[in-house]
């Protein structure tokens, strides 16, 4: 399966968190105990840890601002 | 260190998930947080002061706080009416010392909803309030309605870990499991991501609830528009609604403060009530200062009234609209004021501000915002749920206790200088008495 990088506009980005929870990748009881593998919360500004992203395409959707890309 | 489960004291969604990490008391790193509540633990040093300020002829100096205190105590005997405002970003525990100090001096004391859900409290002291928890909302809710009120914007986490997204016990899915249905009067960023969008004309809020109840309760609609919106789309709207398993509306300013106030709060109120004939539904204010709900509930629970209370005949009285703070400084009531954890003059009507000007006042701050800028008298603060600990309602009415992060030993907190003024005024009850007997006795 290809992996895709995800770019995150920091001006845009207001933290509201509906990527990382609308992310069918990621793991919510991870994220409730603290451990923050993929995508964090970090300052109010989504950052991604490492390269996960299959290109569903749903934290596009429900991005209020467009503040993500998906890239190669 | 990294400190877990941090309550965030910025809106009234009070999320408890952030994790924060500390070095040498400072905060390096807010995890969970959005940008408004990484903000505040970020930038908490900013605008903040170390002693209080007193001002004496367009002179300011820098006094310790026994000497405020005292110099608060005096401004405050000198008075005949003083009016208390503000509590909606502070403790329950200081809101308690505040409702003290009103009694005491027979004062009125009024919190933030007075100018923001004031209209939903009075509307809910009409009709009742059909609401539930968040945890209702995240486990069950399959229809989200947000009304007047943008929380991509005001809340930015409301949506993902209360209502649209968050994977609950009912709504296993997610998203999946619900629909999201916005009215407002523009296209918010909110409405950008809803399965249906409703724009309204401004004002119109009221016409358009009542022809939503009337074609819940049976009638026809002739007109082909009702308030800017297509009368199909306001059927399609009702079925959603009476199709769903469980609907909560969520609504805000956009509502409370249009044309109508508390009257479109009881209808929309109702038309909550006539859902339940259908379906299970619910709703809820947005509330915005994160213990504005406590700022009622404390009120509520020693007064008996939420806001506005006045005690000026020696047992409280309720009547917005005479006894809220905008009103009585409009009218030139006060004497004299304090002000906790608020900025009045940032917002208020110009009629009010001028009174406020014209009259000595105390400011009790963490910041030094504009109000602070032309107190008499500034008594800077601990930030509650930074530096030190305090219970807050979240908007559902639910207490949280939030927590201490990093330690703060310059200064007292809110509680701590409303419980200091408040003992100094008992050492001079009998000057307060003798001035009632007085006052009664003309």
């Amino acid at each position: 399966m290809k992996i895709y990088n995800l770019y995150i506009d920091e001006e845009k980005c207001i933290g509201c968190g509906n990527c990382i929870i609308s992310c069918p990748e990621i793991d919510l009881e991870e994220v409730e105990k603290g451990l923050f593998t993929k995508l964090e919360l970090r300052n109010g500004i989504i950052e991604v840890k490492r390269k996960f992203c299959t290109g569903c395409g749903n934290c596009l959707k429900f991005c209020p601002r467009g503040a993500i890309k998906i890239g190669d | 260190m990294i400190i877990t489960d941090v309550v965030c004291p910025f809106c009234g969604c009070l999320c408890d998930d952030l994790v924060i990490e500390v070095e040498n008391d400072e905060i390096k790193t807010v995890r969970n947080a959005c940008k408004l509540g990484a903000s505040k633990f970020l930038k908490h040093k900013k605008n903040r002061k170390k002693k209080p300020i007193i001002r004496e002829n367009g002179n300011e100096k820098e006094v310790d706080f026994d000497e405020a205190y005292d110099y608060a105590v005096k401004l405050l005997l000198n008075s005949t009416r003083c009016l208390i405002y503000g509590l909606s970003n502070t403790s329950n525990e200081a809101i308690e010392y505040a409702v003290k100090i009103a009694e005491l001096l027979r004062g009125y004391i009024d919190n933030t909803s007075t100018v923001c859900h004031g209209p939903s409290v009075v509307s809910y002291q009409t009709v009742g309030y059909p609401s539930c928890t968040l945890g209702d909302v995240k486990n069950r809710a399959d229809l989200i309605i947000y009304w007047g009120c943008n929380p991509l914007n005001a809340h930015p986490r409301h949506l993902s870990r209360y209502s649209l997204y968050p994977r609950g016990l009912f709504t296993e899915r997610g998203f999946l499991d619900r629909k999201l249905i916005v009215i407002d009067v523009r296209e918010t960023d909110t409405a950008k991501i809803a399965t249906k969008f409703l724009r309204i004309e401004p004002n119109k809020d009221y016409e358009l609830i009542s022809a939503m109840r009337a074609i819940l309760n049976g009638l026809e609609i002739k007109q082909e528009k009702i308030a800017g919106v297509r009368i199909e789309e306001i059927y399609e709207v009702i079925d959603m609604m009476k199709s769903c398993k469980f609907g909560i509306l969520f609504f805000g300013m956009g509502l409370t403060q249009t044309y109508g106030r508390d009257r479109t709060i009881d209808n929309a109120i109702s038309l909550v009530i006539d859902l339940n004939k259908y379906t299970k539904f619910s709703i809820m204010m947005m509330r915005g200062h994160y213990n504005v709900t406590g700022a009622n509930q404390v009120l509520a629970w020693l007064t008996g009234f939420p806001y506005a209370v006045d005690f000026s005949r020696g047992y409280p009285r309720y009547n917005p609209g005479e006894t809220s703070a905008v009103d009585v400084l409009a009218r030139r009531e006060v004497d004299s004021a304090i002000i906790v954890a608020a900025d009045p003059i940032s917002n208020f009507p110009r009629e009010s501000i001028k009174h406020l000007l014209s009259i000595p006042y105390i400011n009790i701050d963490p910041f030094y915002n504009l109000s602070a800028r032309y107190a008499k008298i500034y008594i800077p603060t601990k930030i509650v749920g930074i530096e030190v600990e305090g219970t807050a309602y979240r908007m559902d009415n639910i207490p949280i206790r939030l927590r201490k992060v990093i330690e703060n030993n310059e200064l007292p907190s809110d509680e701590e200088v409303l419980k200091n003024i408040y003992e100094r005024l008992i050492e001079n009850e009998d000057i307060i008495e003798k001035r009632y007997c007085v006052r009664s006795a003309e």
